[in-house]
């Protein structure tokens, strides 16, 4: 059972629970690789993955809801509360954006920078 | 006279514990075990993106990086990467040996790369119409600038596609080449993913309505569930192999499990899109793909065009990224097909001797 190394230096074990469990992938992998790969491009599998992340999204929708309508109880703010806020930051940045852009095309037409 | 005889009955009792075969065995083998549990958990602090480089220009969560030269440029026409919405932007300089963008600094090239950032519940109204028009745009007018001259477009997978649409939109010159990396273009044979995403089967509504930002597990999950096995208990097994050799290279080995595992979320908006308009209706390639009011047509991409793609690619089969040669109205285009999966091409042990050098040939020629 001595595990002869594939090289001099490679690390080997008298008994060695990890060579086994090798094997048994090694084995379970050759004996369903094929039939796996076959099953995942079927509509059935797809189906029925539609229905498993149904049910996890719609479990986490009612999760997400209830923890904000308590928190909205205790006069606390919610995620979306948050979210809401950092859009309209999101949204002065792009204004910025935008008249750093007519800066810009000012610039280009004049043929000089304005500042900044 | 008899603690000390004690003593030394029980040192020398240790003594032979301590030389006990199978005990040793038993230690060596608890060693190896916890030399696979740090390699796996180290994993998350591995060293990536070794290059230097500085932010030229930034919007909410996305940097635009220009990598530090050490020499001058040599090349004129200066590379802006475009990265996938998904993954973490340093899989192109990963680590030392293993860098694209070095790579492309050695050629002579100045180079930019389009980093989207963590995208975030705020960011749930981002589509794809809005990252071209505020982002991409943006980026290239500051690239352009800088280098006072147009630029060659690199897109990798769905930046690839980001940046198709983007060549397509915009015929004013700024993109002088486009160069698409493992890109699905053509989604009427899309593999697995297609099968999955079709629409009496995927909640597509619910998954964006439930999620701002789709977090970057789901479609890490529907990756791992391309090949279960492999991806799942067969990657530590075979890392387990792997460790017995001492000339295993444990830090790249780790670099890659972190961008793995490292998913950033993508935004519903994009997500949205991504799915319906790509994914479900295909309406790129059949030329109903609208974006900012104007449709995006494939025929309007005349530029010199390099698309490489990958022979094992499960993430964007063969049949997803080999059509948009035969869409656009290029005179100069190309496909490079590379022996290998939708990342090992690019970062794999045969990247710096296969990919590396035939995008630089092709970059090179068409600089002047």
């Amino acid at each position: 059972m001595q595990n002869k190394p594939q090289t001099p230096t490679t690390k080997s074990f008298a008994i060695d629970p990890f060579l086994v469990l090798r094997k048994v992938y090694d084995t379970v992998e050759q004996l369903t690789g094929p039939a796996i790969e076959k099953l995942i491009t079927t509509e059935r599998f797809a189906r029925l993955n539609g229905k498993v992340m149904e049910a996890i999204l719609r479990t986490q929708r009612a999760t997400r809801e209830n923890v904000s309508t308590t928190l909205h109880l205790l006069n606390f703010p919610a995620r979306e509360d948050i979210v809401r806020l950092g859009e309209l930051v999101l949204q002065l940045e792009e204004k910025i954006d935008k008249l750093g852009d007519r800066i810009e095309a000012l610039e280009q037409r004049s043929g000089k920078p304005t500042g900044g | 006279m008899e603690t000390e005889g004690l003593l030394g009955r029980i040192s020398s009792a240790l003594e032979k514990v301590a030389h006990y075969s199978p005990l040793n065995q038993g230690l060596s083998l608890l060693e190896h075990w916890l030399d696979l549990v740090n390699t796996v958990q180290g994993s998350r602090d591995a060293a990536v993106g070794p290059t230097p480089k500085q932010v030229v220009w930034r919007k909410n969560k996305a940097r635009l990086y220009r990598y530090e030269r050490t020499t001058p440029a040599t090349r004129k026409t200066p590379v802006l990467c475009i990265m996938p919405l998904i993954n973490r932007a340093y899989i192109l300089d990963l680590r030392p040996g293993a860098s694209f963008v070095s790579y492309l600094l050695s050629q002579g090239h100045e180079v930019y790369l389009l980093d989207w950032g963590d995208w975030n519940d705020e960011d749930r109204s981002l589509n794809i119409d809005v990252l071209l028009e505020q982002y991409v745009a943006r980026a290239v007018r500051v690239v352009a600038k800088q280098a006072g001259g147009p630029l060659t477009l690199l897109g990798y997978c769905i930046g690839g596609a980001v940046a198709t649409c983007f060549t397509a939109l915009h015929e004013e010159g700024l993109i002088k080449n486009l160069v698409l990396l493992t890109t699905p273009i053509d989604f009427t044979d899309a593999g697995p993913f297609g099968v999955w995403t079709r629409p009496e089967v995927f909640p597509l509504e619910l998954l964006t309505s439930v999620f701002p930002a789709v977090p970057g597990a789901y479609p890490d999950v529907g990756s791992k569930l391309l090949q279960p096995l492999p991806a799942g208990a067969g990657q530590f097994v075979r890392l387990e192999e792997k460790l017995r050799d001492p000339r295993f290279d444990v830090y790249g080995w780790q670099a890659m499990f972190r961008w793995v595992n490292e998913g950033v979320a993508f935004p519903s908006g994009c997500y949205r899109q991504w799915i319906g308009d790509f994914y479900q209706h295909n309406r790129l390639v059949r030329g109903q793909l609208v974006m900012n009011g104007r449709k995006v047509l494939l025929s309007n991409i005349r530029c010199p065009l390099l698309n490489v793609v990958a022979t094992n690619d499960i993430i964007a089969p063969r049949p997803t990224t080999s059509t948009i040669l035969g869409q656009v109205s290029s005179t100069d285009k190309a496909e490079l097909v590379v022996k290998g999966g939708h990342v090992g091409i690019v970062v794999g042990k045969a990247a710096a001797t296969d990919l590396w050098p035939k995008v630089g040939e092709w970059l090179a020629a068409r600089d002047a």
